[in-house]
């Protein structure tokens, strides 16, 4: 076999001509970019001044009067989020940014809420979280399920705004598929929800069979004010599925510590050191002088998260739990304990 | 027969190499989407939104200091710039023998605690002597221990993490102001995520003044000057190439964002190993895959940190050996995972990629100039066909490093002064003229040392 020469040869000049290519773009692109930013640094900058001309003048926010180059989403968007840094505690601001958001921003988002553009969905989601109407709901819901993860975060809290039931649904179908570190951060957006949203949650833990969202919805209830569910939720709690029952145990010491007590107490002795664990924390948490003996034979579990977990339930009950724990640990004495007790709060 | 064998040998190379670039041009179109991707995120001032709409889980950044004296204020200066409002600054001083704890303690206002430190969930092999807290700022923890390795000073600091999330940044390197929140956003936004990369700049040449860059630069010294070329090539596509494969085996020690539970359940760092930041990236792959577990490894190019890198050529031998050993060893103590079905297509791709086209590329390039020598001194050397293949090779690094600066300039803004284009063109071309031949020589050493020095095994990792 012999090398052929014209391969290579074509080779190198392909390679020769892209090399070219590549460095006449990045000098273009350079300029480019460049051009694009120093114009829409000028053309936000004439916003702010207008716009605060408008608030010295203490006038309305009129939309025939706004000039029509400058309704752009990019460049109103982050405008509008510096002003109302800056006018936190003016209130002749407010009618201003809420003219401006319901005449200008709310059509512009509704324009583009199904733009191929993901900046453009990002800002018609962020324009849908201040000041969606109900008949907003189907385009939130679409975003709901849109592929950039950012847009989805904005539509979370924009599916609340407008109280859509079909966009709340989705949301959790969505959120059972992320980490528990985003299901956590995800589900702090339904606190100071309406009621109506607390609803549309208790509807899902009704009509759907999947686990993976009744986990979810069960931890979303527990944003809100206690309420009594109307199903049983003891199904739940004696599921195969750890998370699930972890989720419902959880719901139940949020509803009703006392109704929760026997429920904790059983889930102590579970093979999960999970289960174990989240119980012994809720037992940490309420008052549960009836349970000292069980926390105390979770000192002698395999697993050491169980140990220290039993160790801070019994402490967290006061002069009651302190005396199990020693009688268990004679050699504690109080000045490492309390010091490491402080130095774990502050590395929290 | 011998001149066959060489024949064979020399067809053998050029199709491996072949195969290799073929890989390298796939891994550069897959990265193409999310550089896009990212063209279009800088536009927006995603992470404050984010900062401020959601409740951001905590963050606890590790720093392991051995003789820092030199760069530790900076570095932590620039955690405590950072616009992520959730972190706690948790510095390792692994028994440094200059000033790198009495610059910490006079800083920061530092007291010695009178809490004693005992590992529970992660083993350690060194003595903790003290524990240090600040009057002043109430996030910052330092802990004195005797001197083992970097790897045991972040098995420390993971004991003593209390948070869901860490990040592991060098005590030499600065992180910019957004990184952190870069990191989490990354985590946050796509699903099963449980690690997060992002890219390293030379700091070397940059003006940096309180934990701040004030200037970037690149370097316009030959050695510093190619390492940012490799940096380049490196972190851009090699990394964001892998994200929709299911993630790189590697991420750079210099900042890597990690779940606190996922390293403890595998018992923390390697020790005595170099790439440790390789390994236990590639453990979490073999992990996951072994519980079934729907997993990411994710790699985000918006989160950057700036590193100090050898300017001298000693140094870098020494850096590029170790690492090389710690290359080996970390993908030999996986070697169960290299064809294996049981892995999917990390054991089918992911692995032998970086096994035979990462970490041996250096071998069979030597081998390659070995058997120049060979083919020369037995007639049968085709001198134009040698050329030619030169400088395709010559013509394919240079592309490479020049599309990654393309990718840069107009994603990331890292070098924005329009001489930076000549001159990256300029180290590109020169690179193949005595450079790389270094590289290949120390990771062969490395290599080779590998093989013949007694590693001890993973078992010295272990939960306590």
């Amino acid at each position: 076999m012999e090398l052929n020469y014209n391969i290579i040869e074509f080779a190198i000049t392909v390679e020769v001509i892209i090399i070219v290519l590549i460095i006449i773009s990045s000098y273009v692109l350079t300029a480019i970019i460049y051009v694009r930013e120093q114009a829409n640094k000028k053309a936000q900058k004439d916003i702010k001044t207008y716009l605060r001309k408008q608030v010295l003048a203490n006038q309305s926010f009129s939309v025939e009067r706004f000039p029509r180059k400058w309704k752009k989403m990019h460049l109103l968007f982050p405008v509008i989020e510096e002003l109302n840094k800056f006018y936190s505690n003016d209130s002749s601001w407010e009618p201003i940014a809420k003219g401006l958001m319901t005449t200008v921003m709310l059509p512009l988002a509704r324009k583009y809420a199904h733009s191929r553009i993901w900046i453009y969905r990002f800002y018609a989601c962020k324009t849908f979280e201040s000041v969606a109407e109900k008949k907003d709901a189907d385009a939130i819901f679409r975003l709901t399920n849109d592929s950039v993860p950012l847009v989805y975060i904005h539509s979370i809290k924009a599916a609340i705004q407008c109280c859509s039931e079909k966009a709340v649904k989705n949301i959790i179908s969505r959120m059972a598929e992320t980490s528990w570190i985003t299901q956590s951060v995800c589900s702090e957006f339904f606190k100071n929800a309406p009621t109506e949203v607390q609803n549309m949650i208790e509807n899902v833990l009704l009509t759907s069979k999947e686990e993976g969202m009744r986990e979810v919805a069960y931890d979303l209830m527990r944003q809100f004010h206690p309420k009594d569910l109307k199903l049983d939720v003891t199904e739940d709690v004696n599921s195969d599925n750890i998370e699930l029952r972890i989720a419902a145990l959880k719901y139940i010491t949020h509803v009703n510590k006392d109704k929760a007590l026997p429920f904790l107490i059983k889930a102590l002795e579970d093979k999960w050191w999970k289960l174990k664990v989240v119980a012994l924390h809720r037992l940490s948490l309420m008052d549960a002088s009836g349970a000292i003996k069980a926390i105390a034979a979770c000192l002698d579990d395999p697993g050491w998260a169980v140990r220290n977990s039993a160790a801070e339930a019994l402490k967290a009950l006061g002069p009651e739990g302190e005396k199990e724990l020693r009688a268990r640990a004679i050699e504690l004495d109080d000045m490492p304990f309390k010091a490491k007790d402080r130095l774990s709060k502050m590395l929290w | 027969m011998l001149m066959n064998a060489v024949i064979y040998i020399n067809w053998f190379i050029l199709c491996y190499f072949v195969l290799l670039a073929a890989g390298y041009i796939f891994l550069l179109i897959n990265s193409l989407k999310d550089v896009f991707m990212r063209y279009m995120e800088i536009k927006v001032d995603n992470t404050t939104s984010m900062t401020k709409v959601l409740k951001i889980p905590a963050v606890t950044v590790m720093m392991a200091a051995f003789n820092e004296e030199d760069n530790i204020i900076e570095a932590v200066e620039s955690v405590l710039n950072s616009d992520y409002t959730n972190t706690h600054l948790l510095i390792v001083n692994d028994g440094s023998t200059d000033n790198t704890l009495e610059l910490l303690i006079n800083k920061y206002k530092l007291y010695k605690t009178s809490s004693s430190f005992v590992a529970k969930r992660v083993k350690i092999q060194s003595e903790v002597k003290g524990v240090y807290l600040s009057h002043s700022y109430s996030n910052i923890t330092v802990i004195d221990k005797t001197h083992y390795d970097k790897s045991d000073s972040l098995n420390v600091a993971l004991d003593a993490c209390r948070t869901p999330l860490f990040v592991t940044v060098d005590a030499d390197s600065i992180i910019e102001p957004e990184t952190i929140s870069e990191m989490v956003l990354y985590l946050l936004t796509q699903p099963h995520i449980v690690a997060v990369g992002g890219s390293v700049y030379i700091l070397n040449d940059c003006k940096v003044k309180d934990g701040k860059i004030i200037k970037a630069s690149m370097p316009y010294s030959y050695l510093l000057g190619m390492q940012a070329c490799e940096y380049l090539r490196s972190f851009i596509f090699a990394r964001s190439g892998w994200n929709s494969l299911g993630g790189a085996l590697s991420f750079s020690g210099t900042m890597t964002l990690l779940e606190t539970e996922e390293i403890v359940e595998l018992g923390g760092f390697d020790l005595h190993n170099d790439a440790y930041d390789f390994e236990i990236v590639t453990r979490l792959h073999a992990r996951k895959i072994e519980c079934e577990v729907p997993y990411q490894i994710g790699y985000t190019s918006a989160a950057s940190a700036w590193t100090d890198v050898p300017a001298t050529f000693k140094t870098y031998w020494n850096q590029r050996v170790n690492w090389q050993v710690g290359t080996m060893r970390s993908l030999l103590l996986h070697k169960k995972m290299l064809f294996n079905p049981k892995y999917g297509l990390t054991g089918f791709f992911t692995y032998p990629f970086f096994l035979f086209g990462d970490a041996l590329a250096p071998v069979v390039e030597f081998v390659a100039y070995l058997m120049l020598i060979i083919s020369w001194s037995l007639g049968i050397l085709d001198g134009y066909g040698a050329l030619l293949l030169f400088v395709t090779c010559l013509g394919f690094i240079t592309l490479l490093t020049m599309a990654n600066f393309l990718i840069s300039l107009v994603s990331y803004n890292k070098y924005q002064r329009i001489r930076d284009i000549p001159w990256v063109f300029c180290l590109s071309v020169i690179e193949l003229f005595g450079f790389h031949q270094y590289n290949v020589i120390c990771r062969v050493v490395g290599t080779i040392r590998y093989f013949f020095v007694k590693r001890p095994s993973l078992s010295s990792v272990g939960s306590a």
